[in-house]
């Protein structure tokens, strides 16, 4: 478990093995390569794009979504070959598409018409009287609604518009003017914006029945684009395993040239380098060996010194593995420091187990993350199936199932837990017992804070970072200090022991204050290096201080923050109440009618929806703000292997 | 601060936000053609409502720009619907601003003889929000026209001498008109400014708006340096408020031979731009100096009428460049130089 561990490859080999030695990364899924520091492989022109592109369309022509498929055979084909059977595919769907598309353009045109014939309903003389008028021309058309009141200021011009139909923003009608004013009317009408609609030369009856005739042949029209839309299907069907296995191969070979371009091609020597996790090492250079007149140079990166490009990939079991998402969401850890995924898993399903605490919902929320994760590739599904299961053991031991708080006994009802905690008697709500929730919040936080300075500090010592480890705010320094300090409130606050006394104070409480202050000419001290800027002894002052009363203050800050665990605990019940009040089953005696179980069963999915969400996302704030704060950057990069994969081209 | 103020400010940050970024306006100045133009615009949040219902393939350039002046002058309008208080005398302020345009150019067309053109270039979404006839305005065939129609109108009172003079001699003094409305204008946004602002949000818009007029002022000083006027002649044509152009910095601008020597004297008296910026001519420079202005005092300011009128300034600074763009695709100018035209 942890960082996986890589090798640094490199490969080298006869300038005409290029492609056969980069496809064979590719298949492997597990190098990543580096750019030669004088790489000079992309002088080429890339061959096969163009014909890779020319198939690409003609499969998305058909409707085909390009998948991956077995193409060993092709890739050594010449590219001459593969042309030709790129073009023989591509004609026989070329001649049918553009038929496709002229019917989708016919069809487009005459709905077009349609919908201005629509507009002219109330037209009743036919076109071909309106349009064949010796002494009057006719336009028909659409004009801004707008500008319609500026037709008035042309009343003297001869020119009359008459309105059929009007949309707030368009008016549609004809505007009559005489025949030898049609031109100034034309360019007048044109300067209003008026766009005239030029009706096709068959339609010569009036607009009701133009109408009618449009109908027809748009159905027509629709009726023959649907044969050659099968004729596509039918030439989809039979051709869909061929064009598959050639568009693939065609990627593969584009892939894998556009892949020179980050290799050293030089003397008829071609030389390129990557990374590869260990385990997969052998089997990649075994591989890489068989092509023949290829070598493999295996490097293991020492995780103490890494190189700045090694790429991190984390490998986790199984239960951890989904956890996995949060930190590459928050920065993948830098190579050969700590995989914090298990202590994620760990602290994220327990945190949400206790705020979230119910059986019947949690179980609910297992159960749909189990579905997601058959159904779907969604990253949270596999973290709800388990966050779920602690959901469902935590309302084990409140007792909570569905927000019902009579079906089962809680674990925790004893009477000495509670004599313990300083109750007379048992509560009989989880509100009365408010008080020692938000403490046991509290205490959680605390414990995780202390932890969470503990990786740190054992993660400064083994990077020799001792300076780090020892005197800074999550260091050694800080860990006393802290402590000390919650076991001084502690005792003194709830056993009443007063701890803070000036030798407890000054030791425990003043000098790690003192330490962390002076931390950088100690740490100068230890690692035996100076500053390398001169700083004032003012600023000096200041800066520290204001970082040390930044620092007391996280402290405070970030162990409040912890009190959402018990706000939610009540926030969760509370809701509940609402749900029972609403469902009229919290008073003694309720009955339970059909209406009961609607609202419970309602109440039990807004509170899984809102308050489930709520209490993710604020668990993964606590994991982000307060735990990885103390510890963990982010400064890691990926590991992405070269493969062929048609993604972005879908 | 009310909470009408910081809904106008949220309100106003919300608009802007829908403003073209620099790239959509690269890829706008990429099209070759007027309808890929109004087909991308169709597609943007600020311009989409008005240019749903158009024909990208068959709109008219003019058309085009129409639409947008409306989408524009629509986000002011739904302002004063939307605050009772300060945006209606900004959008009583707009109205009036257009008003004068469009008078300039009803006395412009008697002038020339040629009234039709007003007609059609007139914004039809104006005709019901002004106080002035404007439809009859199109129908004035002398300069007598003109004053009976404007009769009893602010513009009517200010141009009554001009309009008498003219009718009298046949000939009109166009600039004198444009100086006397927009000196108006400018005029009666101060003493609303000073009647519905108070304290602090007094002085910060005032500010914002004379340091709009500096920038105007600069340009008109530089165009009558050009014309051969003195310091003195350019003065009398400015608009006569001032916020950093003192009489000796005018004297200064009229020395400069060219933009950049203009930019130094300008950055002499505070106003500074973008160092690495070039500017073809003077407006150009103005305007950006403004516009960014605008563009910081709109994120930083808390006083709801300068977020509001740094607003209106960088929405019609958006509606110059589409419409410089647009004129650009129209006659065939590479991206690369319409996009050294457009101040962004």
């Amino acid at each position: 478990m942890g960082i996986e561990k890589m090798s640094l490859i490199s490969v080298e080999g006869d300038s005409s093995r290029i492609d056969k030695a980069l496809l064979t990364c590719c298949e492997s899924r597990s190098f990543q390569m580096t750019e030669a520091p004088d790489r000079n492989g992309s002088a080429e022109q890339n061959p096969w794009s163009a014909i890779y592109e020319k198939l690409r369309s003609t499969a998305s022509a058909l409707g085909m979504k390009p998948e991956l498929r077995s193409c060993s055979g092709l890739t050594d084909a010449p590219p001459e070959e593969l042309s030709q059977r790129v073009e023989a595919l591509s004609s026989g769907v070329r001649a049918i598409q553009k038929e496709h598309e002229e019917m989708a353009a016919s069809i487009r045109e005459l709905r077009q018409t349609e919908a201005c014939v629509q507009h002219l309903l109330g037209l009743d003389v036919s076109f071909q009287d309106l349009f064949s008028l010796k002494y009057v021309k006719a336009r028909v058309g659409r004009l801004p609604a707008d500008n319609l009141q500026k037709l008035d200021y042309y009343a003297d011009r001869c020119i009359h518009f008459i309105q059929y139909d009007k949309s707030p923003e368009w008016v549609w009608g004809i505007y009559l003017t005489p025949a030898d004013s049609a031109e100034f009317a034309d360019a007048l009408m044109k300067s209003l914006f008026f766009e005239r609609i030029r009706l096709p030369d068959y339609l010569d009856a009036d607009a009701r029945t133009s109408d009618e005739i449009l109908k027809h042949a748009i159905d027509d029209e629709e009726k023959l684009d649907e044969q050659l839309e099968s004729q596509l299907a039918d030439y989809r069907n039979s051709h869909q395993e061929e064009i598959m296995t050639l568009l693939s191969a065609l990627k593969t070979l584009s892939d894998c040239f556009e892949l020179r371009k980050m290799a050293l091609i030089s003397g008829g020597r071609f030389s390129f380098s990557g990374y590869c996790p260990a385990r997969f090492t052998k089997q990649l250079a075994d591989s890489l060996g068989s092509i023949g007149g290829v070598q493999v140079v295996i490097v293991p990166v020492n995780p103490k010194k890494p190189p700045a490009d090694v790429p991190v990939k984390l490998r986790n079991n199984a239960v951890f593995r989904p956890f996995e998402m949060f930190v590459k969401m928050y920065g993948l850890p830098a190579y050969g420091s700590f995989d914090p995924t298990p202590y994620v898993a760990v602290t994220y399903c327990l945190m949400f187990g206790i705020m979230f605490g119910d059986v019947g919902q949690g179980l609910v929320v297992s159960l749909l993350g189990l579905i997601l994760s058959k159904f779907t590739k969604n990253g949270l599904a596999p973290i709800m199936t388990r966050i779920g299961l602690f959901s469902a053991a935590f309302g084990v031991l409140y007792g909570s199932v569905f927000g019902i708080e009579t079906l089962i006994t809680p674990f925790f009802h004893r009477e000495n837990v509670w004599r313990f905690l300083g109750y007379t008697k048992q509560p009989e709500n989880i509100f009365q017992a408010a008080t020692s929730l938000l403490i046991a919040a509290l205490m959680i936080g605390i414990v995780l804070i202390v932890l969470s300075m503990l990786f740190n500090t054992v993660l400064n010592f083994r990077r020799r970072k001792f300076g780090e480890a020892l005197f800074s705010v999550n260091g050694v320094a800080g860990l006393v200090f802290y402590i000390s300090l919650v076991a001084a409130a502690v005792g003194t606050f709830m056993f009443g022991a007063d701890m803070f006394s000036p030798a407890y104070v000054v030791c425990l409480l003043v000098v790690p204050l003192a330490v962390i202050f002076f931390k950088h000419p100690l740490s100068g001290l230890i690692s035996g290096t100076k500053p390398t800027e001169k700083v004032s002894v003012g600023n000096f002052i200041i800066e520290n201080f204001i970082e040390l009363f930044e620092a007391a203050l996280s402290f405070l800050s970030n162990t409040m923050s912890y009190l959402r665990i018990g706000g939610f605990v009540l926030s969760h019940a509370g809701m509940m109440l609402v749900v029972a009040q609403l469902a009229g089953t919290n008073a003694p005696g309720a009955e339970i009618t059909a209406g009961t179980v609607i609202v419970y069963i309602i109440g039990n999915l807004v509170v899984m929806g809102i308050e489930g969400l709520l209490v993710g996302i604020q668990v993964l704030r606590l994991e982000f703000y307060e735990i990885f704060n103390r510890f963990y950057d982010g400064s890691g990069k990926a590991f992405r292997p070269v493969e062929i994969s048609f993604g972005a081209d879908k | 601060m009310s909470l009408s103020q910081n809904s106008v400010i949220a309100r106003s940050r919300a608009v802007y936000g829908r403003s073209l970024t620099v790239d959509d306006i690269s890829r706008l100045c990429a099209m070759t053609s007027v309808s890929q133009a109004a087909a991308f615009l169709k597609n943007t949040d600020r311009y989409g409502n008005v240019l749903a219902d158009i024909e990208p393939a068959t709109i008219h350039r003019g058309q085009l720009e129409a639409l947008l002046d409306k989408a524009v002058f629509g986000i002011f309008d739904s302002f004063r619907r939307f605050d009772l208080t300060e945006s209606r005398w900004f959008f009583r302020a707009i109205v009036s601003r257009l008003e004068a345009e469009q008078v300039l150019i009803a006395v412009q067309g008697v002038a020339d003889g040629s009234t039709d053109s007003y007609i059609t270039a007139l914004p039809a979404f104006l005709i019901e929000k002004s106080g002035i006839q404007l439809l009859e305005l199109g129908r004035a065939q002398s300069f007598a026209d003109i004053g009976r129609i404007l009769a009893g109108t602010r513009c009517g009172r200010i141009l009554e001498p001009l309009l008498t003079e003219a009718q009298a001699t046949g000939k009109v003094n166009i600039r004198e008109c444009e100086r006397r409305l927009y000196t108006d204008y400018y005029l009666a946004c101060m003493k609303s400014l000073e009647k519905n602002c108070r304290g602090s949000a007094k002085t910060e818009l005032k500010r914002a708006f004379l340091k709009s007029i500096d920038m105007k002022n600069v340009v008109t000083c530089c165009r009558m340096k050009a014309f051969g006027f003195t310091p003195e002649a350019a003065a009398a044509q400015m608009i006569p408020f001032r916020y950093r152009l003192s009489r000796e910095a005018v004297e200064d601008l009229m020395k400069q031979p060219d933009t950049d020597s203009i930019r130094r004297s300008l950055e002499q008296i505070g106003f500074r731009t973008d160092a690495s910026a070039q500017f073809a001519a003077v407006e150009q420079l103005t305007e950006r100096i403004s516009l960014e202005y605008f563009r910081r005092t709109m994120r930083l300011s808390r006083n709801s009428s300068t977020v509001y009128f740094c607003l209106i300034e960088c929405l019609e600074n958006e509606l110059r460049n589409i419409k410089t763009i647009i004129e650009g695709i129209r006659y065939g100018v590479p991206a690369g130089g319409i996009m050294e035209m457009l101040v962004i």
